[in-house]
């Protein structure tokens, strides 16, 4: 366990930028927008090599190629502001890598399977959350549970409302979209292999080692089982007892 | 007896982190609330510290189930056990006046070890529904540690996080259940028996 926590500060700006409504900031002038990308991409390069805590202003700048006055000009809130701008922008790309995969779905079963496989497959081929997870996972992991979690819950919900709203009514699509992310979680932070391989819990045999948390992808034929097997049915379930339509299993496949 | 010495260094740990949180608590307090020498403290727990709080969680954890066990013992069948079961479970989370602490003021110190062990307790919790599928038919092509993995793994998402279901509400409880719970087990109204145990 790790000794020391991140900065107080530090959790509060993530948290503002997992929550809904992250502040927007004053509309930036063209010339600033390629900056504020240029510095950005800076600082993902720096995560992914030092972690969250050691990056520097000084780090960014020396990557960005630019001054460290240029920086503070386009993140005049310094480190923090910066920080934040850059998990509000992979958050952002996150969900339109999904929307873009998911609007070119069929049918619901195909969106379902198609979140389960590209939303694990993001989170774990992320440089950054790969470095931050491993050497600093107490930034990260306090909001992938608990009351925390909640909120990531229904950020993600309101994403995933669209696209199961029909068959379900509002509430349902959101409830079935929090769903989904449950076993994105579980699937990617515990996988499979490491439930098969636990020894029983006991407090007078304790881990040796803290295994290393990181996030697995969930393969496709996984994703395809949990559909078939688990979603369908339970989603039949909550369109029959809504009366929406009839209690079979076609809504799965109509486009 | 050694099982004994190492359970009294844990459950004095366990006193220390009640008193000052996780990052205040020192091996020396630890040492001397257990009334063990450092020496001593260190031949049970060589990993030090680190080593003598994940125990605490450990213990905490197993206890936390154990419990909760208890209460579903008597479940006729599934769905009861489930109703139940998450009832309980959410109401444990919500007045565990220690946990609650910890999640306020250090989460960044209890969430990672959390983490750390949950293959462990999706695997005990797996065990758990595994023996209570045993015999049972489940709906074409589901295997039995398939059903059993999958319920382990959101039985304990919705303990820590109910997301828009309120587990206080047993008509709320039972629809989940019902639904993202046990639809895919067996068909909608199929009864799903436990013998006593």
């Amino acid at each position: 366990m790790a000794s020391e926590g991140p900065r107080p500060d530090e959790v509060v700006v993530v948290a503002a930028h997992l929550g809904p409504g992250a502040p927007a900031g004053l509309a930036p002038s063209p010339s600033t927008v390629s900056s504020r990308a240029r510095v950005l991409d800076a600082a993902l390069a720096c995560v992914a090599r030092f972690g969250v805590t050691k990056t520097t202003i000084e780090d960014v700048a020396r990557e960005a190629r630019l001054s460290r006055a240029t920086l503070y000009r386009v993140f005049p809130g310094g480190r923090d502001e910066l920080v934040a701008a850059l998990v509000s922008r992979e958050v952002d790309r996150f969900f339109s890598v999904l929307t873009r995969r998911m609007d070119g779905c069929p049918n619901l079963a195909d969106k379902l399977e198609t979140f389960l496989t590209s939303s694990s497959a993001q989170l774990a081929a992320h440089d950054g959350l790969r470095v931050v997870l491993g050497h600093e996972p107490e930034i990260v992991l306090p909001y992938l549970s608990f009351a925390h979690f909640d909120r990531v819950l229904a950020v993600c919900a309101r994403f995933l409302e669209t696209y199961l709203s029909p068959p379900l009514g509002a509430e349902d699509a959101r409830r079935v979209g929090e769903w989904l992310v449950r076993l994105v979680l579980s699937s990617a932070l515990c996988p499979p292999g490491e439930v098969e391989a636990a020894v029983s819990l006991d407090s007078a045999r304790p881990l040796a080692s803290t295994r290393p948390v990181r996030l697995e992808e969930i393969p496709q034929p996984t994703a395809g089982r949990l559909v078939k097997n688990f979603l369908l049915p339970g989603i039949e379930v909550l369109v029959a007892r809504s009366g929406r339509g009839s209690s079979d299993r076609s809504f799965a496949t109509r486009p | 007896m050694a099982r004994d010495v190492r359970m009294g260094i844990v459950e004095a740990a366990y006193g220390c982190v009640v008193r000052r949180g996780i990052g205040a608590t020192s091996l020396e307090e630890v040492a001397r609330a257990a009334g063990v020498s450092r020496a001593t403290l260190y031949r049970y727990f060589p990993g030090g510290r680190d080593e003598v709080i994940g125990a605490v969680v450990s213990w905490q954890t197993l206890s936390f189930f154990e419990v909760l066990a208890q209460a579903v013992a008597g479940a006729p069948d599934l769905e009861t056990l489930l109703v139940e079961g998450l009832l309980a479970a959410h109401r444990a989370v919500e007045e565990h006046a220690v946990l609650q602490r910890l999640l306020a003021t250090e989460p960044q110190l209890l969430v990672p070890q959390l983490t750390v062990e949950s293959p462990q307790i999706v695997a005990m919790l797996k065990g758990f529904f595994l023996a209570r599928f045993a015999g049972h038919r489940l709906r074409a092509g589901l295997e039995h540690a398939e059903a059993a993995d999958y319920v382990a793994r959101l039985v304990l998402s919705f303990i820590g996080s109910p997301g828009r279901w309120d587990l206080d509400d047993r008509d709320q409880v039972r629809e989940l259940v019902r639904s993202e719970i046990m639809a895919g087990l067996v068909a909608p109204g199929e009864p799903f028996e436990l013998s006593a145990s």
